[in-house]
């Protein structure tokens, strides 16, 4: 029982470094970063660029919440398209308009590629919207990598 | 050490296991390429699936310094420079450069920029020409060997 334990302090001690690597990472990405539960309404994880662009922390967006960070005139396409993501469960690209709790409202595509254990991870890429912004070719080596296949044109 | 310390143990790495599995899924999936290094600067602990594509180097490959080699000869000393001085004053900086762009081998302009953790490590992240338009909420030190 001993080296059970052995092991499993040492595996307890790798998982740890890991999450720490990780965390730090996701902590540092400049990109909005959020991560799902299976359900679409359990928001597990929200990076400081999230809090950064829309003013809310993890608990601002729980249960369908995070909607309040889409401009009004935004929020029913948002929400239904969300809702065909996680039945779907195909990559998808939306442009919206976000607006911080300050009033400051930020043009992104939001992404959304589905993980191995059914949540949903998804990106936020700020200024997304505008039309001089590169990204909104579709042809983008983005999306490719993304693996995009229903990726929504920004209005002009 | 105690039965009951084995079972807690176990018991957090269920809940490590979960920690992991979703910050390991931002990574993998993060739009933008992410090197990760140790404090050395020279041992690679991570590259996720976007630095593959853009710039073609694996955990495997990019050992060593041998990540320099997926950028343009010409840029190889400032970047060489640049990454030096990160290491040493642990500042947080950008540089662009050219980096071999994989499919077709030829030069794409990239901004680099590098975060030392107060922990342990080094973050970089490389923002191919394409993105150079996103307002990244980020606050960059352009490097003075920048090219």
């Amino acid at each position: 029982m001993e080296s059970l334990a052995l092991r499993l302090l040492e595996k307890f001690t790798a998982d740890r470094q890991k999450i720490e690597r990780y965390s730090a990472i996701a902590e540092t990405c400049p990109l909005p970063a959020f991560v799902s539960g299976s359900d679409g309404r359990t928001i597990l994880y929200v990076n400081p660029a999230y809090t950064a662009m829309t003013g809310l922390q993890l608990a601002d967006v729980q249960d369908g919440n995070w909607i309040k960070s889409i401009h009004p005139d935004d929020r029913a396409e948002a929400q239904a398209s969300w809702d065909t993501f996680t039945k779907t469960r195909q990559p998808a690209a939306r442009y919206h308009r976000y607006v911080h709790k300050n009033g400051t409202v930020t043009p992104a595509m939001r992404i959304v590629s589905c993980v191995e254990n059914n949540g949903f991870v998804g990106f936020i890429i700020p200024q997304c919207g505008v039309p001089t912004c590169p990204l909104r070719q579709l042809n983008s080596p983005i999306w490719q990598l993304a693996g995009l296949i229903d990726v929504q044109p920004a209005p002009a | 050490m105690s039965i009951s310390a084995a079972e807690l143990i176990a018991e957090r790495l269920v809940s490590y296991r979960d920690e992991v599995h979703k910050l390991k899924a931002v990574l993998q999936l993060c739009p933008i390429p992410v090197l990760l290094a140790h404090n050395d600067g020279d041992v690679i602990l991570y590259v996720n699936p976007a630095y593959t594509f853009f710039l073609g180097g694996t955990i495997l490959t990019v050992q060593d310094g041998a990540w320099l080699n997926h950028w343009c000869p010409e840029d190889r000393e400032a970047i060489k420079n640049y990454w030096a001085a990160v290491v040493k004053n642990h500042i947080t900086s950008s540089l662009r450069a050219r980096y071999i762009f994989p499919p077709d081998g030829g030069l794409k302009n990239a901004r680099i920029t590098a975060t030392v953790l107060e922990s342990n490590g080094i973050i970089s992240f490389v923002f191919p020409e394409i993105c150079w338009d996103v307002q990244l909420p980020i606050q960059v030190i352009e490097a003075q060997n920048d090219p």
